[in-house]
């Protein structure tokens, strides 16, 4: 009792903060703050400031355009302040700050198959603005850190209080996260999306998380897991009387086409062929990616190097020849290939065809040093 | 906040609060130390104050608040400029107006300021107390800018800079009560610090002629309180060399 | 230790008192060898050895940072996971090397230029030769220099990091003087 007291009298005299926190309506909410949701709109407004100044913004007007026309169909009474950025990054993430900025991923983009699953995702992401989440959030991690100190304190552990607080600050919480999905849901329905598609936007990203044996990406971190939600979905979607709607698979990639194809360059450089491989080897893959893809799946098998590889790395190059001939790095690839293997003769035909049809290659110095090597028979 | 100066700060707190030193005193450009009058400015002006200002609450979570951080920017402001006339020790009677500078001025500027958290956090580094063998860097203290900010010079006239930055951590009561109880616990709850950070840039060579700084423990300064704001700048600029030309002889020596 | 851009945890390491030493170079310790090469470092630059390799500074190591690294081939690249081996080809080294970085940071450094790629001599060999440019979070442009190369033993890696403003220009003959002193 004595050593409850103390955490009592903490927890009494750190007032909890306990103003109605009440979602918006539309824009007109946008414009009255209340003095602690406007420190978060402050904060938001500055790491906006930073992530444009950082270069980790991606450059699509028109595919950014495009997004934004999507939130604008879910959120129509806010008059399009409801922003939408890409973050250059192939992670798996979408993020909305508390003023409405709504952040989505090139890696999360290029996966997803059409714009009901796109919508799907910034749906989500725009409840947990108009729900005021960032800021029921923030004001549940000061409360439970003030009591959870004084609770630490009687326990004996200076700083838990700091631990819990941390521990919430990535992601909110799972109750947050089921109303942004059902919220969300609802949002998708009444823009005439095809609903069914959002369990999809889920599944095939699960699919993803377990054959590379991550731990669930950060839009996931706090999120009920996947398959929870893919259960939550498709118990809403079944419950709707029809679930056909529009799904705008042509136009979604026609906006992300050119994106598609950079992820898989972006992750190749990072040495992340399995994700290459889990894209290119799904079926159906070659109905979404150009034929010029043949080569990046070449790369991929090339960088994993396991048995049978080389072949196949082979194969798939001489296929992006076939089918893309135009396609420079292809030649290049083959090139590599021949010289490793001592066959001058092909290799100097394969690079002398790669340098003709990108005779600025940011590689060309490499190239003509190993052409050189080849004719001095080094 | 920028990330750099962060790391500076925590440097200073960390030095301060662990009681490895009192505030690291002022550095002066070996050039200066050999010479007092080699280094004669004829026009210093303050270049963009950066003041962040947050609350600690009870549990340890620190959030700005923007009014405060631009309250406490316009009275270290007003404290600079008026420090003469309260027997303080500063000399710059403008600022730069960053509103008449062209983008790319901005950026470049930014980029300095940038450059200036990192040599005052590289400064730190080299004068940690196990880090002997650096702090010859504090002896010959000798670093610059480069000369990237001469624009300054041909556009505005301006032969120098003064530069600060800081941060005030102030405690909500909840902190406050929690540390009350705390002790009587024995345990020490953090309740807080103000932190300003001076430096003095030649625009002509870019050279960093005198860097400080100022550190107080919770409760000992409020950078929302304008009197505090002076007391603290006063303390900043107690050893600024003046470096004024022939007709304010009297704050060369910045005594 | 790794050296990374983020060199706090650096600083970090410092403050808990493990304090690593400092040596400055005077003119009868500029030869360096070590089981897998030999270098001249230039005087009056600090050094530091550590468990990763030889780092060199002269105004502190966020103004400017050399180090020279040998790594074997195995789990010659940790972040992503790769080894490396004594017939790569220097555009499969300097593609690794980059994609080590990247993966390095947090963010994967979005704002990471190449300025320049291409091979170069150097000792008799033919090395990868990178100059690459990023910003820090704080808005400050970062210059690096990378070259490397292989041998039967291991991967050898110099590189040059420094502020664009001012610091990488003013030392960068500095660091080319040391690369072309190297031997393995």
């Amino acid at each position: 009792m004595r050593h409850i007291l103390p955490a009592l009298a903490i927890a009494l005299l750190t007032a909890c903060e306990t103003t109605p926190i009440t979602p918006m309506q539309g824009y007109e909410d946008m414009q009255t703050l209340a003095p602690e949701e406007s420190r978060l709109w402050y904060s938001a407004a500055e790491l906006d400031q930073q992530l444009q100044k950082s270069g980790s913004l991606y450059k699509d007007e028109d595919l950014r355009a495009y997004l934004e026309a999507v939130m604008h169909k879910l959120y129509p009474e806010y008059d399009g302040a409801i922003t939408v950025r890409i973050v250059d990054s192939p992670s798996l993430n979408a993020f909305a700050l508390p003023n409405g900025s709504i952040y989505i991923n090139t890696g999360m983009l290029s996966r997803l198959e059409n714009e009901a699953q796109v919508a799907t995702v910034l749906a989500h992401e725009g409840v947990h603005f108009t729900n005021k989440h960032s800021w029921k959030q923030r004001r549940n991690v000061k409360n439970t850190t003030a009591f959870s100190t004084g609770f630490g304190m009687v326990i004996g552990i200076p700083g838990l209080g700091d631990l819990i607080s941390l521990s919430s600050i990535y992601g909110y919480s799972k109750d947050l996260e089921r109303e942004a999905d059902a919220d969300g849901f609802r949002r998708l329905q009444a823009a005439g999306y095809d609903v069914s598609q959002a369990p999809v936007t889920f599944e095939f990203l699960l699919a993803e998380v377990e054959a590379l044996d991550i731990d669930e990406p950060y839009f996931f971190s706090t999120h009920p897991a996947l398959e929870d939600r893919i259960n939550n979905f498709r118990e809403l979607a079944r419950q709707q009387a029809s679930v056909n709607g529009y799904k705008g698979a042509e136009a979604y990639r026609s906006h992300v086409d050119k994106l598609q194809l950079e992820l898989l360059a972006d992750y190749l450089e990072l040495s992340q062929q399995q994700s290459v491989l889990l894209i290119l080897e799904r079926q159906g893959a070659f109905d979404r990616y150009p034929p010029s893809a043949w080569y990046y799946l070449g790369e991929a098998y090339r960088l994993r190097n396991e048995a049978g590889d080389t072949e196949r790395s082979v194969k798939a190059y001489q296929t992006a020849i076939e089918q893309s001939p135009g396609f420079a790095p292809s030649y290049r690839a083959l090139g590599l290939y021949y010289m490793k293997n001592n066959d001058s003769l092909q290799a100097e035909n394969y690079f002398s065809k790669y340098l003709e049809l990108q005779p600025d290659a940011q590689d060309r110095d490499y190239i003509e040093y190993y052409r050189t090597s080849l004719k001095s028979g080094e | 906040m920028s990330h750099q100066r962060g790391c500076s700060l925590l440097l200073c707190i960390t030095l301060v609060l662990a009681g490895c030193a009192s505030t690291p005193s002022a550095r002066l450009h070996y050039t200066i130390k050999q010479d007092p009058g080699s280094r004669p400015l004829q026009q210093v002006v303050l270049l963009p104050i950066d003041l962040d200002v947050y609350e600690l609450s009870a549990g340890g979570v620190r959030e700005e608040v923007p009014e405060w951080s631009s309250s406490a920017e316009s009275s270290v402001r007003n404290a600079l400029l008026v420090s003469k006339g309260t027997g303080g020790n500063c000399c710059v009677t403008r600022e730069v107006d960053t509103s008449s500078l062209t983008p790319d001025e901005r950026e470049a500027l930014d980029e300095h300021l940038a450059l200036f958290n990192t040599i005052a956090t590289n400064e730190m580094w080299a004068s940690l107390p196990y880090n002997t063998a650096w702090h010859f860097k504090a002896e010959h203290f000798d670093y610059t800018l480069g000369d990237g900010l001469g624009f300054l010079k041909d556009k505005y006239g301006l032969d120098g800079g003064l530069v600060i930055t800081g941060e005030d951590v102030v405690s909500s009561s909840g902190r406050k009560t929690t540390a009350v109880v705390g002790a009587v616990f024995g345990i020490a709850i953090p309740l807080g610090h103000s932190i300003l950070m001076g430096g003095l840039v030649d625009f002509s060579t870019g050279d960093l002629l005198w860097l400080n700084y100022e550190v107080s423990g919770a409760g000992e300064a409020d950078l929302r309180d304008p009197a505090s704001c002076l007391e603290l700048a006063n303390n900043l600029m107690k050893d600024y060399p003046g470096l004024l030309s022939a007709d304010s002889s009297s704050d060369r020596t910045g005594k | 230790m790794k050296i990374t851009a983020v060199t706090i945890v650096l600083v970090l390491v410092l403050l808990s008192g493990c304090a690593p030493t400092w040596v400055k170079v005077d003119n009868t310790g500029r030869n360096y060898r070590n089981e897998h090469y030999s270098i001249t470092l230039p005087a009056g630059w600090m050094r530091l050895e550590s468990d990763d390799g030889l780092i060199l500074s002269k105004d502190g190591i966020l103004l400017q940072i050399i180090s020279i690294q040998f790594r074997p081939h195995k789990d010659t690249f940790e972040k992503i996971k790769k080894d490396s081996s004594a017939t790569m080809l220097p555009s499969e080294l300097a593609q690794l090397s980059i994609a080590e970085l990247k993966a390095s940071q947090e963010d994967n450094l979005p704002s990471l230029e190449i300025l320049h790629n291409a091979p170069v001599g150097l000792g008799g060999r033919t090395v990868f030769y990178d100059h690459l440019r990023y910003k820090t979070k704080a808005g400050l442009r970062m210059d690096m220099e990378m070259r490397g190369v292989v041998d039967n033993s291991g991967f050898y890696l110099l590189k040059y990091s420094a502020p664009t403003l001012h610091y990488f220009e003013r030392d960068r003959q500095t660091y080319e003087a040391l690369t072309e002193s190297l031997q393995l």
